[in-house]
């Protein structure tokens, strides 16, 4: 079913909107909620979560890709699960992923400029365009999937060692990027 | 973690990227390359050494004043974007990680034909990108007509009618179209296809990747794949506007002028209308006006590019 005609089903308050969304974004949300958090319960906590807020937030919002949107209100769970349990250390797949992350924090510029979220991700979006087509494929496939650099670096054929190098270049100019605009975390 | 809140940021920022930007990842196939063994790497280099004290041999020894014409002499007027070398660690889109890392090989006649993957429609989006359509629904151009059915999978280069070098088992209808010839259609079955089987598009070396661009009979290639074609910040002296762009099709091979059977550049932006430049005599390059989004105080913005394209010798 198109993602369009699956908001249709949540705008008529269709039932099957959840199954249908189930069916064809449960694998995904899994996979994300799976990759960040490494608990299968809690991964699964976080995709039924997800659905019941589809349902509660369209309408009135009214989603373009569902896929992606999805994985966003996924990902946003995830977080808050994880900041809620961090204490007990579990989820070592987001201790992996903000550890690596930690590596893009610019350094304090003379003009600083707090970024709100949105701008944030304008400003990672920029550099994410500028980067060749594999390169933006990596990024995005490792810190916003999730996947483990083994498991990418299998799919490129290289060793995990030469991937990582290949990871902290990227993250390298991200941090770059960000202190070339001034900007602060 | 010394700063686990800006890093919890980041991973919200990250968050917040385009949908396009996660759905082209969600989707990305990767080619994965075979191992080389030690051995070759050490013959490659020994090789390399060798030519390279041959080299300073021959010409201390004033054998040669000889000038190889440059490729691409064009000076930057600003400075230009850096070339990036072709990473060896960058395998570059579309190569499917297919069993036995063998990318599928039919021979028709005598033409083999390469694996380019599931012949999926592609649309334009909202945003004037290219997209194409989910759900692993596949389909045969016009045009096409059932020639034959594949005759045997092999691990080899296929040397009878028909036959099909891939890693796995398969089996399929070949269609081909004398208004296409460099390109064939197999509704393939196999394991993990749908029980339906899905249509694979194959194309031969003609087609040249789908990167070629045609001018007064000569053809030029993008090579946006091995990332060798340069992206120029300025045009250089004397260039002059030879025309637009116009993209005939996946299938076809360019032959008239400014004909490009590719698509979309990087940002799955159409080619179709994109103005080409020339200098006036230097039939060795072309330049075609390229948008590319660099970031910059107070937030980002497109800047014209000029992607070169080189005279392409097969």
């Amino acid at each position: 079913m198109e993602d369009s005609q699956i908001v249709e089903l949540y705008w008529r308050r269709d039932e099957a909107a959840i199954g249908e969304t189930e069916r064809k974004y449960g694998a995904l949300c899994r996979g994300v909620a799976r990759n960040i958090l490494g608990v299968d319960e809690d991964a699964e906590e976080c995709v039924n979560d997800a659905l019941h807020q589809a349902w509660n937030a369209i309408p009135p919002q009214r989603p373009d890709r569902l896929g992606a949107w999805l994985g966003r209100v996924t990902r946003n769970l995830a977080l808050n699960l994880w900041s809620k349990n961090r204490a007990q250390k579990r989820y070592t797949g987001m201790t992996a992923l903000l550890s690596e992350l930690e590596d893009c924090v610019p350094a304090p510029a003379t003009v600083e400029r707090e970024l709100e979220d949105q701008a944030l991700s304008a400003a990672i979006d920029g550099w994410l365009r500028e980067l060749s087509r594999a390169d933006r494929v990596l990024f995005i496939r490792r810190y916003w999937y999730g996947v483990e650099l083994r498991e990418l670096a299998a799919e490129r054929g290289v060793s995990p060692n030469r991937l990582a190098q290949k990871m902290f270049r990227l993250r390298q100019s991200l941090k770059h990027a960000l202190e070339k605009g001034g900007f602060t975390l | 973690m010394k700063n686990e809140e800006g890093a919890v940021k980041l991973f919200t920022g990250v968050t917040g990227v385009g949908d396009d930007l996660i759905e082209e990842a969600g989707t990305a196939q990767v080619k994965t390359r075979k191992k080389v063994p030690e051995w070759q790497w050490e013959l490659v280099a020994g090789l390399c050494l060798i030519m390279l004290a041959g080299a300073a041999i021959w010409r201390w020894m004033g054998l040669t004043d000889r000038t190889l014409p440059p490729v691409f002499d064009a000076p930057a007027v600003t400075d230009p974007v850096t070339v990036r070398p072709p990473d060896a660690n960058d395998p570059g889109p579309g190569c499917d990680m297919l069993p036995k890392g063998i990318t599928p090989v039919l021979r028709v006649g005598d033409t083999l034909y390469e694996w380019t993957g599931l012949s999926v429609h592609v649309f334009l989006d909202e945003s004037g990108s290219y997209s194409s359509m989910g759900g692993g629904a596949t389909y045969l151009p016009e045009g096409f007509h059932e020639y034959g059915t594949i005759s045997g999978v092999t691990l080899e280069e296929p040397t009878e009618e028909l036959q099909l070098q891939a890693g796995f088992e398969a089996s399929g209808t070949v269609f081909v179209s004398e208004e296409h010839p460099a390109v064939v259609y197999v509704l393939m079955h196999t394991d993990w296809f749908p029980e339906e089987g899905s249509y694979i598009r194959f194309a031969s070396d003609a087609l040249g990747d789908n990167e070629l661009l045609s001018w007064q009979g000569r053809t030029y290639r993008f090579s946006y794949y091995s990332n060798a074609s340069p992206v120029l910040k300025a045009l250089p002296e004397g260039c002059e506007l030879i025309g637009h762009l116009h993209y005939v099709g996946v299938d076809s091979i360019p032959a008239g002028d400014l004909e490009s059977n590719r698509r979309s550049d990087d940002y799955a932006k159409p080619l179709e209308g994109r103005k080409v430049y020339a200098v006036p005599g230097d039939d060795r390059v072309l330049y075609v006006y390229e948008p590319r989004y660099r970031q910059e105080d107070g937030g980002s913005a497109w800047h014209p590019f000029w992607r070169v394209c080189r005279l392409w010798e097969r």
